[in-house]
């Protein structure tokens, strides 16, 4: 397994764990959107985690010209964090109106994130960090 | 590697793409306008001045700012590289398809060579800028093949239609002469239609469809063989001149037919895979999305059962406007909100809180503009039957003008009062 091949399965997984939100949203159960909200953020901070502790760092050392990029990207996790807040306090109140108002700015701010990942900053680790840090990170809990 | 898309200082500005975004709800009510005025003309021959203005009015006024300034927007994101000069390059397209269009237009609509001569040379002037730009994004883009493919051969299409145009518009008024003159006029349309806006709408299409609405992936064979099946096509239609002219129309039938079939495969996976989405909610870009797949369709019956060439234009177009449309209802708000987003960050004005997408642009407003727009065309198509229809039609296509201007301005206000609270102390909201 490739950094592309694993990172980018773990964006899908996050995917379907939203769209679960906003399923149960739908069909106005609270205790499910909030059960959902929980495991997608849990799931998306873990993966946070590791490109923040682990894959950034890796780039940064193999290809100095990277820190700019990679910055951009930590300064995406927190606009999401941001709206991860949203999200919850959305479901929080009940309120349908701004939790798909927060779900549709979450979602598109993901999406242009994960291709921007997907398509320069993986192929560019699997280029140039060793694949070992890889192995550490398919043996953790809860990441695919 | 090709960090450019990355670089923090590399995104383009928000004032690049809505430069070229506010011209479409001028054009679309010209068209509007044209179409209230001369539609029986329109219906009845796609030859007629009034059909040929109202073409022009929408493919190089409303159609190509709104797909070159999403082009430029998306290119750090889709192709993993930014225009250069961005702002420069939006300018001087919006500036060159701008005018351009309403001098071939208004050269069209009242038979002015003069107008029509300088309008083509204003509108290449501003898209050949769009290339060299598109030219320089491209020679280093790194985003996934398929769409890198379908953006490239999607530019050259562009080049080619232009090409094409210009030699068109010599034919007309004597200073070239062609053999098959009207052979010409087919392959610049289908350069155009299934080159150009198709294939460019296709392949993004592939990449945000899914992106948009957790949908399952389009075929691979299907993103990795349209932009291909396409181009290898549409370069046999320049083979038709070459036939006696009853062998050319029967090998420029089995072109079209080859064509709208690449272009159904295409709409049809769009529609399956928009069905077992995993968002639940509909709204008025899904909406204008799946009108746009089902037009494809419809023009594709009503090629088959030759009511009128009209008519199978009116649905192309139509189903090609409500894509782009759809879109812009979704990359306003968030484009807005973006710029927004990454002034207060940049400034430290964290205070500030944001207003919310559907701030920007109400969910009501979305579907007003939706719904005019799929109105004015059910009412165009209908005036086949009925001609006074087109009158409707034409007022409708003018109401949804009017309804996205109001969209543009008001978003544009929005954001200029949340910027000016970023410059004053203490001031804990920009909320609307």
């Amino acid at each position: 397994m490739s950094f592309q091949e694993t990172l980018a399965a773990q964006h899908r997984a996050c995917d379907a764990e939203f769209a679960k939100i906003e399923q149960a949203a739908h069909r106005r159960d609270w205790v499910a959107a909030a059960n959902a909200a929980q495991a997608f953020i849990d799931d998306t901070e873990l993966h946070f985690h590791y490109e923040e502790q682990t894959l950034f760092p890796a780039i940064e050392m193999a290809t100095p010209m990277a820190t700019g990029p990679t910055s951009v990207m930590r300064s995406e996790h927190a606009q999401m964090r941001e709206l991860f807040d949203e999200l919850r306090d959305a479901i929080g109140r009940h309120d349908a109106s701004a939790l798909a108002d927060a779900a549709d700015t979450l979602l598109l701010v993901m999406q242009q994130h994960n291709v921007k990942e997907e398509n320069v900053l993986y192929p560019m680790a699997d280029r140039t960090v060793a694949h070992s840090l890889l192995v550490r990170l398919e043996g953790r809990k809860g990441v695919a | 590697m090709n960090l450019g898309g990355l670089s923090p200082d590399k995104a383009p500005p928000v004032e690049a793409p809505l430069t070229l975004f506010y011209l479409m709800p001028f054009f679309l009510g010209l068209a509007g306008l044209a179409l209230a005025w001369q539609g029986d003309q329109v219906l009845a021959s796609r030859w007629a001045p009034a059909a040929l203005a109202t073409t022009h009015f929408l493919v190089l006024g409303a159609l190509a700012p709104v797909m070159c300034g999403a082009l430029l927007q998306m290119a750090p994101v889709l192709l993993g590289t930014p225009y250069p000069r961005v702002r420069l390059v939006a300018r001087l397209t919006a500036a060159g398809l701008g005018l351009g269009g309403v001098l071939i237009g208004g050269g069209f609509l009242f038979t002015r060579p003069g107008l029509l001569l300088s309008g083509g040379f204003v509108a290449i002037a501003g898209l050949l800028v769009f290339l060299a730009g598109s030219y320089r994004a491209l020679r280093v883009a790194s985003g996934r093949r398929e769409t890198l493919w379908a953006v490239r051969l999607a530019a050259l299409a562009l080049a080619v239609t232009i090409a094409l145009g210009l030699t068109l518009a010599m034919v007309r008024y004597g200073w070239l002469e062609l053999p098959q003159h009207l052979r010409w006029i087919d392959m610049h349309v289908a350069w155009g239609l299934a080159g150009w806006i198709g294939l460019l709408l296709a392949g993004v299409g592939m990449e945000i469809i899914p992106l948009f609405y957790i949908t399952p992936a389009f075929a691979v064979r299907l993103k990795r063989l349209l932009p291909l099946a396409l181009s290898a096509l549409l370069l046999l239609v320049f083979g038709l001149p070459g036939f006696a002219a009853s062998l050319s129309q029967s090998l420029w039938q089995g072109l079209v037919a080859a064509l709208f079939v690449v272009h159904l495969l295409y709409n049809a996976n769009a529609l399956y895979v928009e069905q077992r989405r995993q968002r639940p909610r509909r709204d008025a870009n899904l909406w204008l999305w799946q009108f746009s797949h089902l037009a494809v369709f419809a023009a594709f019956f009503a090629w088959v059962v030759d009511v009128s060439n009209s008519l199978v234009g009116i649905l192309l177009l139509g189903g090609a406007l409500s894509f782009v449309v759809g879109s812009l209802m979704k990359i306003l708000p968030f484009l807005t909100w973006l710029d927004l987003q990454q002034r207060r960050v940049a400034g430290g004005h964290m205070q500030v809180s944001l207003p919310r997408l559907r701030a920007l642009l109400p969910e009501g407003l979305a579907n007003a503009v939706a719904l005019t727009l799929g109105a004015a065309m059910i009412a165009t198509l209908c005036g086949a039957m009925v001609p006074y229809l087109t009158i409707p039609g034409g007022i409708l296509l003018m109401a949804c003008a009017a309804l996205l201007a109001y969209a543009l301005a008001r978003a544009a206000m929005i954001r200029r009062r949340v910027i000016a609270q970023f410059a004053l102390p203490g001031r804990c909201s920009g909320g609307v």
